[in-house]
Order: C-alpha cells, then sequence, then structure tokens
C-alpha cells in the first residue's frame, strides 16, 4: 500500500510554501463500511475548505484503495484535524510523514 | 427533504419522531455511561408506509421498530465508563471515540486523556440539538435546520448509524451487502428491524446532506 502522502494546500492565507520538513505530519482518513461518499465528501469540503472535486478525489481515495492523507502540517494541527474528523464519525490516524 | 434560504427542511411523521427520539437517548446513554434509559413501552402503530412528505424516501419502518427497550437491548447499554486513558471496551463507543494513532498505543492514550471527554461532550451536544428540534416536530411535523443544525443532525445520523452497525456485525462492505438481500423476511426480528433502521437512518442522512448548502457558511 503506497505511503506517498497527496501534498494538500492550507486553505487561503497560509502564504508559505508546502515545505516537507515544517509540515512532518499527516492525517489519515480510512475506509469503513458505514459511511456514505457523499457525506465524506461533504466533510472533507466543510473541514478543509476543499472544492468538490478534490474532496471527491480524496473520498474516492478512500474508498478504492481503503486510505486517503487528507491534510499535512503540525503534530498539533493533525491532532487538530483528527478530533474534527472524529466528530464527525470518520475514522482518522496521524502519523508521522515518512 | 426541500432546500430553503435558510436551511433544509425536514419533514418527518409521528412514528418517525419517535424513532429518533429513542435513537437519541439511547445514543446518549452510551456516550455519558450512563445505565439504560427506560421509557415507556408504547408499540409502534402500524404507520403509513407511503413517502412521508420527502422526496425520494420511505416513511420510516413502524411495523417491527423496536421497541426503546429491544434498542436497548440491541445497543448493549450500561456500560461501564472506562478509564479516559484506555479505549472504550464497548466496541460501539470505541469506533465513535477512535484512536487517534494507529501504531502507538501509547501517544493514543494520551491523546485520549486530553480530548475524550470534550469528544464525547461534542457529540452530546449533537443529540441535545435534534432532540430540541424532535421536540418542535413531534407537533408541526416540519422544521426547518438553520445555522448549524442540520450539521448537527448529520453528525448525529451518522453516530447513530456507526452504533448500529457495531451491533449488527458490519465490518465490511460484504457485510452490508449482506444484510441488503436479506430483505424484509421476518419483520417481528430486532436484528431485521435493527438493519431497517440503519438503512432509514442512511437515506435520511444522504437527504441531509444533499439539501445543505456547503456554500453557505
Amino acid at each position: 500500500m503506497s505511503t506517498a502522502p497527496a501534498q494538500v494546500e492550507r486553505p487561503e492565507s497560509d502564504l508559505e510554501a508546502d515545505v516537507r520538513p515544517d509540515k512532518p505530519w499527516v492525517t489519515i482518513v480510512w475506509d469503513d463500511p458505514v459511511n456514505l461518499m457523499d457525506y465524506v465528501t461533504y466533510v472533507f469540503q466543510k473541514l478543509f475548505g476543499y472544492p468538490k472535486k478534490k474532496a471527491e478525489r480524496l473520498m474516492l481515495q478512500v474508498h478504492n484503495e481503503g486510505r486517503a492523507a487528507v491534510s499535512n502540517g503540525s503534530r498539533e494541527q493533525m491532532e487538530n484535524d483528527v478530533q474534527r474528523l472524529h466528530s464527525f464519525g470518520l475514522w482518522a490516524t496521524l502519523q508521522k510523514d515518512d | 427533504m426541500r432546500r430553503t434560504k435558510t436551511g433544509p427542511r425536514v419533514r418527518l411523521n409521528a412514528d418517525e419522531v419517535q424513532l429518533l427520539g429513542t435513537v437519541a437517548l439511547q445514543l446518549d446513554a452510551l456516550l455519558s455511561g450512563a445505565s439504560e434509559t427506560s421509557d415507556d413501552e408504547t408499540p409502534p402503530a402500524t404507520g403509513e408506509v407511503a413517502p412521508s412528505g420527502v422526496v425520494g424516501r420511505a416513511a420510516a419502518p413502524t411495523s417491527g421498530v423496536p421497541t426503546p427497550d429491544e434498542l436497548a437491548e440491541l445497543t448493549g447499554l450500561g456500560s461501564e465508563q472506562t478509564e479516559p486513558a484506555t479505549p472504550p471496551e464497548d466496541p460501539a463507543l470505541h469506533r465513535l471515540l477512535p484512536d487517534a494513532y494507529g501504531d502507538d498505543a501509547a501517544a493514543s492514550a494520551e491523546f485520549r486523556r486530553y480530548t475524550e471527554a470534550s469528544l464525547r461532550d461534542a457529540k452530546r451536544t449533537d443529540i441535545t440539538v435534534v432532540r430540541q428540534a424532535l421536540a418542535s416536530l413531534e407537533v408541526t411535523g416540519e422544521r426547518v435546520l438553520e445555522g448549524d443544525q442540520a450539521e448537527s443532525w448529520m453528525r448525529f445520523v451518522t453516530d447513530a448509524r456507526l452504533v448500529l452497525a457495531t451491533r449488527l456485525g458490519i465490518e465490511t462492505g460484504a457485510d452490508a451487502d449482506l444484510f441488503e438481500n436479506l430483505g424484509r423476511v421476518d419483520a417481528d426480528d430486532p436484528v431485521i428491524s435493527a438493519y431497517a433502521v440503519y438503512e432509514w437512518l442512511g437515506w435520511l442522512l444522504g437527504d441531509l446532506v444533499a439539501a445543505v448548502d456547503i456554500d453557505a457558511h
């Protein structure tokens, strides 16, 4: 299974380039048999501000490959993302981006 | 469900309101770690099966709908509240409050120690929002979900589905397919009716998602 995370853009105000050493952690969303595809797409749009096409692509990656990296950043940022995803009933974990 | 300028308009019949109310109580009890509540057992009326004013979705299952006690038994309430650092023993609760680190139990425990209580509270707040709306829906039969209410409903319905799926043993897509193909052979079988509730909640969630305008933050 591929471990290369998708490069994701921070919305709007983040002026820094997406330099990996500054963003060493990544949030993974895992597939589950319960959550609806439309709902997962909605959650990605809502939580990360992704346009619908990107949110759909990530959702399909979760669905087809079993998991997808949906955001990257500091450990603290990823813990926050994971908790927000858990509040929406998605199954997410964070790990070092290596 | 229709999209209005301020939010989705939900229409529910009396049986659906009662069903959601029961689900809300059970879910809240599970999240609070309290012992199961026991509502008076009122047999569900044999309601209509025609669509209840919602585009594309039939009314909630009425005959064979689990009573509050049956649903309580199915959801296995009364689980002891565990220490914050250990994952919940109840697999349904564990699914609502998952581990944050896949391969680092110590990090997961630390994360859980600091965050589990607030995650439980957030989910219980969603339940409260839904119950308040249900109180009004009981009277009027319809309600526009304004502001963040629609998302509270989505999260609540999702949590309810996650719990039901765990109880039904739905662990893979194949498991879900198996249930789908069982049909309504025995509507009095609590497992079959629990699955019917699970399926109906899926339709409800789909309607909610379709009716929310993502751009209207």
